[in-house]
């Protein structure tokens, strides 16, 4: 116990003296997962308001397929990409494999069926006349789904928002397609699964409770928004 | 190029909801341009689904619709939405102001700020609620929906307006504001309405049409005194009274008895007519120069007199008389599973 209670002192007395090796890796993985996270928003939210929207075959299928997906093992992901993205591999001219961007690439893959199933969810929780409403004062499709979008604004944001929690805490693919470089790809969790293993628990822990401090605030900003539409 | 006379003409249409039975099966039905017609019938009875249809927000599963003479598709849907105006019996509005919501339509047909404005100012002056117009929609009550859904259909200046139940969260005074709307709307602009209503007398003294609609059928019958039950030894059995029918019908379970065939007296008439029950009178109203009496007795009746008969037999509120009418003037309506007890 006395062990974990120096090292949580230590952790806050880093985090306090703004050492920047701490900053940096912090401010890489927040724009790494913003950046996966609205990438995965510019497709995954129009797709999910296509889907609700529209009645199509196959549409409980991929349904059922979208769910499934939400639970796709990180390390799946970085294989998968690790094959596409490494120098053999059909994706291999672009030289992107250990780059933040394919590290982009690979959770916004993760996140994009997070980011899709609760965008449906948000517009099927809609009330049920939004939509012949709409219909009714002459919408075309594209106006539809717009005003559908922006009526459900605040439970999309929670899609987004759960994509970005869900690509800031994971490890797989950041640690296989990054690589871990120190200042290109290093994010919160590969530093913390490696500076652990080399024994620097403070300096671990110090990222932990960032990590932890960086999915409050997120929330955080969340609830005053959600309140404020309310 | 002459307009067509027929707003809507519709042949065959047959409606249902996911694999369930057909909640609408019209053989064939015509709809007058520049006219006010009603549609009554109990609940359930298919009123919805019809203006549904007639809004183009849904397809009938087979049948042929007609608007103006065009035959409709998916093709054209949009064009179609555009040129009528629904309001639905319980609106929906957008989050943000009375006016934004009146707006709408304009914007989503790309009419500029400042004409939008300056037409739904005059949308929110014709269902007079100019005052409402900077309060926010969460704000407003069952009545005031009900004229803003209006205003918001209204500013778009429909070929069609259709209206679901317009009248029911409206006070005495509103009502005869919208009726008198309704009416500039068909002389000056050349407006069709249709509306749906629970109200059998106000259908027939507002619209120039009356179409009753019975477990999705059109019926000939006004749908006045209407009562479901089942026939039991040649009387029709509400469950309340028993009806004497005109003839040994096996099946049927709604009946509906003319308000104009129905005779009022202090005592029983001993003559040929067989349905004789006592009542009281509940109220007594003036329609249209006719007199409308409420009479409660084992069930309650609406009856129609003349305001000649009214002075001759001097009826008050609260008076006992008796109702009496001849089995002919009992039809059945149809034979129907009670779907809409």
């Amino acid at each position: 116990m006395e062990f974990f209670s120096a090292s949580l002192v230590a952790a806050v007395k880093l985090i306090f003296a703004f050492d920047p090796e701490i900053y940096r890796i912090m401010w890489t993985s927040v724009r790494i997962s913003i950046s996966s996270a609205l990438l995965a928003s510019f497709i995954g939210i129009p797709l999910g308001a296509l889907i609700t929207i529209y009645e199509f075959h196959g549409k409980k299928f991929l349904q059922v397929m979208l769910n499934s997906l939400m639970a796709l093992p990180t390390v799946t992901i970085g294989l998968i990409f690790y094959g596409l993205l490494s120098r053999n591999g059909p994706m291999g001219d672009y030289g992107l494999l250990y780059t933040q961007m394919a590290v982009i690439l690979g959770e916004c893959v993760l996140i994009l069926p997070i980011v899709v199933n609760l965008t449906i969810s948000a517009i099927q929780s809609a009330d049920e006349r939004l939509l012949p409403t709409l219909k009714m004062l002459g919408a075309s499709q594209l106006q539809q789904l717009l005003l559908v979008l922006r009526e459900r604004r605040v439970a999309v944001l929670c899609a987004v928002v759960t994509g970005f929690g869900r690509a800031i805490g994971e490890v797989g693919v950041a640690m296989m397609l990054g690589g871990n470089i120190a200042g290109v790809t290093r994010t919160m969790t590969t530093a913390i699964a490696l500076e652990t293993n080399k024994g620097e628990f403070e300096f671990a822990l110090a990222l932990g409770l960032l990590l932890l401090s960086v999915a409050f605030a997120v929330n955080g900003l969340l609830q005053v928004l959600r309140r404020g539409h309310e | 190029m002459t307009i067509p006379t027929i707003a809507y003409s519709l042949t065959g249409i047959q409606c249902a909801y996911a694999n369930g039975p057909a909640v609408l099966e019209i053989e064939n039905l015509d709809f007058q341009s520049k006219n006010i017609t009603a549609l009554i019938g109990p609940n359930g009875a298919g009123k919805s689904t019809l203006l549904s249809v007639l809004a183009f927000l849904k397809a009938p599963n087979a049948g042929r619709l007609q608007y103006f003479g065009r035959d409709c598709s998916n093709k054209n849907l949009l064009q179609l939405r555009r040129r009528v105006g629904l309001v639905a019996q319980k609106p929906y509005f957008l989050s943000g102001s009375v006016t934004e919501n009146v707006e709408l339509g304009l914007r989503l047909r790309g009419v500029n700020f400042r004409q939008r404005r300056k037409q739904a100012s005059r949308a929110l002056q014709q269902v007079d609620a100019q005052a409402l117009s900077d309060q926010s929609v969460k704000t407003l009550s069952g009545g005031e929906a009900q004229r803003i859904a209006l205003a918001r259909v209204l500013v778009l200046q429909p070929d069609v307006l259709l209206l679901d139940e317009p009248f029911t969260f409206l006070d005495t005074g509103v009502i005869k504001t919208l009726e008198k709307l309704f009416v500039a709307l068909v002389a000056e602009f050349g407006t069709t309405i249709i509306f749906s209503t629970h109200d059998r007398f106000h259908a027939m003294l507002l619209a120039d049409h009356v179409v009753s609609l019975v477990n999705g059928c059109i019926t000939e019958s006004p749908l006045i005194n209407f009562y479901s039950g089942k026939i039991v030894d040649g009387f029709f059995d509400t469950g309340h009274l028993k009806i004497q029918l005109p003839e040994p019908i096996q099946n049927g379970s709604y009946v509906c008895i003319d308000p104009n065939e129905i005779v009022l007296s202090e005592q029983p008439l001993i003559s040929t007519m067989r349905n004789r029950y006592p009542a009281v009178v509940t109220s007594i109203t003036v329609d249209s120069g006719n007199i409308r009496m409420t009479v409660d007795g084992p069930e309650q009746f609406q009856v129609l007199i003349t305001r000649q008969a009214l002075d001759d037999f001097g009826f008050k509120i609260g008076e006992e008389i008796w109702v009496n009418f001849k089995s002919t003037a009992v039809e059945v309506v149809g034979s129907y599973t009670t779907k809409f007890d």
